[in-house]
């Protein structure tokens, strides 16, 4: 359900007399429904710079990126109008980075009932919902109306992944979702990860992790060079 | 089914200080935006740019930049050159409402538009009740059952957590952040499509920029109302717009999806601009 061709991405630094940065070349794959596509290779190879191209936070400077909507339409990620793109990441697309991006002074539960709660879901049920989650990912019920500022790392990116799956995403792009966290938050963001498998998520994943990369990847690609190459099944190149 | 079609269309808009000379009115280059011929003043200088139903449009840029002006000349109150704006909920979109009569724009600014400003003065009458500022929009707009005028004073108010008991008092006693939340609640009194925040969170303390902030997310995701919002402030900018344009010298200079903007600067001032940031 995402077909990838050709895709390349540079840099142009004004800020350094024009100077253009390669982030990769040629890069082409496909990703399908409850599969996780994992990307590995060094750091600044360019792992990051492909799921951004995908989510399009990134422009791409060539190529094009095929993605099937939940209504059955092809659309280029790599050249769509903003508003498609707009539209598509409210309904259909995630991603999860290692950072929290939220607005400061807002307890988890207000963030989290806010995310829930739309036309077809009242704000009890919005709340329900909450809670639900957060005891679900062992968020403390005493921290459910602290600004998730004063959570620790791991909190906070339980917090982080609770957000983007709460809209039920197609497409999910993870930008190393376990790094730096104690083994307790991990498992918990693979089993949530697991979960969103077994639902037909498409999965992209950026991981220098490689006991998640043995628990959830299908397929492996390594960044070398600026390109992208086919690592042939996953786990059997890890064990 | 659903009008995807954008709610606010504008064109061309220029507001200039001086009459122009053939220099700068064929387009010439300009010192900073004024013209180095005649020194008349482009400050929004043939701006184009469309809303779209239900996103929060970013206007960010320096001081100076032109993006208040822009704001206030689309809600008339300011005078432009010349330029043109569609808003779709008027006349179907079909009217420019800067050729429209002043008693038009009086209902657009009634119904089609609202407006919170930096300054609290400029949108409250602060010897009014807080309750009274937004029956004066009710009013404007026709309403005059006073049951209905207080209900909604009421609802609007709660909505903005301001405490109901406070519905008689001035919002020249009130802290900052209340005033500016006094502000959105009448703006959006008559329930219009259209909200323009102008700076609505500059000089505000952090700790209350962050809930009203909050407070225009959630009624953007509760109404659905389209929202453009003027700021200097790339976080505040990065936090609320879906995207962003960046002006300079009068001009929107590059536009796009705000983490698009941020992280991927195209222009040669954007990539400036964001790599200013302190954070």
């Amino acid at each position: 359900m995402l077909q990838v061709e050709g895709l390349s991405k540079e840099f142009k630094m004004h800020v350094r007399d024009g100077l253009i940065i390669k982030g990769f070349e040629d890069v082409s794959f496909r990703a399908y429904p409850g599969k996780l596509l994992a990307i590995t290779g060094s750091s600044g190879v360019g792992k990051s710079t492909l799921l951004k191209c995908i989510y399009r936070t990134y422009k791409p400077t060539k190529g094009s990126i095929i993605y099937l909507t939940n209504d059955g339409t092809r659309i280029n990620l790599a050249t769509a109008d903003d508003q498609t793109v707009i539209k598509l990441r409210k309904a259909e697309m995630a991603y999860i980075s290692q950072f929290l991006h939220i607005i400061p002074r807002v307890s988890a539960m207000e963030i989290l009932t806010s995310t829930f709660s739309s036309e077809s879901v009242s704000p009890k049920e919005a709340r329900d919902l909450a809670e639900f989650y957060l005891d679900r990912v062992g968020i403390s019920k005493n921290l459910w109306n602290m600004y998730p500022s004063t959570f620790s790392g791991g909190e906070k990116q339980r917090l982080n992944i609770l957000l983007a799956l709460a809209r039920k995403p197609k497409l999910l792009l993870l930008d190393e979702p376990t790094a730096s966290l104690d083994v307790h938050s991990r498992e918990i963001i693979l089993d949530l990860i697991h979960e969103a498998k077994k639902k037909d998520t498409t999965m992209i994943g950026v991981f220098h992790d490689k006991e998640a990369i043995k628990s959830l990847a299908d397929s492996r690609y390594d960044l070398l060079n600026n390109r992208l190459v086919e690592v042939s099944q996953a786990r059997k190149s890890l064990a | 089914m659903n009008d995807t079609r954008p709610v606010l269309t504008v064109r061309n808009l220029v507001v200039r200080f001086g009459e122009g000379c053939d220099y700068c009115l064929s387009g010439s280059p300009l010192d900073k935006g004024r013209c180095p011929s005649c020194y008349s003043v482009w400050a929004v200088n043939r701006v184009s740019f469309d809303l779209y139903p239900g996103e929060i449009l970013g206007i960010v840029g320096e001081s100076g930049s032109g993006k208040s002006t822009m704001l206030r000349a689309l809600y008339f109150d300011r005078e432009i050159t010349y330029g043109e704006a569609y808003i779709r909920e008027y006349r179907d979109g079909r009217e420019n409402i800067f050729g429209i009569s002043n008693q038009q724009k009086r209902y657009i600014r009634n119904h089609k538009m609202g407006m919170v400003y930096q300054n609290p003065i400029m949108g409250l009458r602060m010897n009014f009740s807080s309750g009274a500022n937004i029956a004066e929009k009710l009013i404007a707009a026709g309403v005059r059952h006073v049951g209905q005028i207080t209900d909604r004073a009421r609802y609007l108010l709660d909505h903005v957590e301001i405490p109901v008991n406070r519905i008689k008092e001035e919002p020249k006693n009130f802290s900052g952040g209340m005033q500016q939340r006094v502000q959105i609640s009448k703006a959006l009194a008559n329930n219009p499509p259209i909200l323009m925040l102008d700076e609505v969170t500059t000089g505000l303390d952090l700790s209350v920029q962050a809930r009203v902030l909050d407070l225009i997310k959630r009624i953007q995701h509760e109404l659905g109302i389209s929202i453009i919002i003027v700021s200097h402030d790339l976080a505040v900018i990065r936090m609320m717009a879906d995207r962003t344009a960046v002006m300079l010298e009068g001009k929107i200079i590059e536009e796009g999806l705000t983490d698009q903007i941020l992280e991927d600067p195209i222009h040669e001032y954007t990539q400036v601009l964001v790599h200013s940031l302190l954070y």
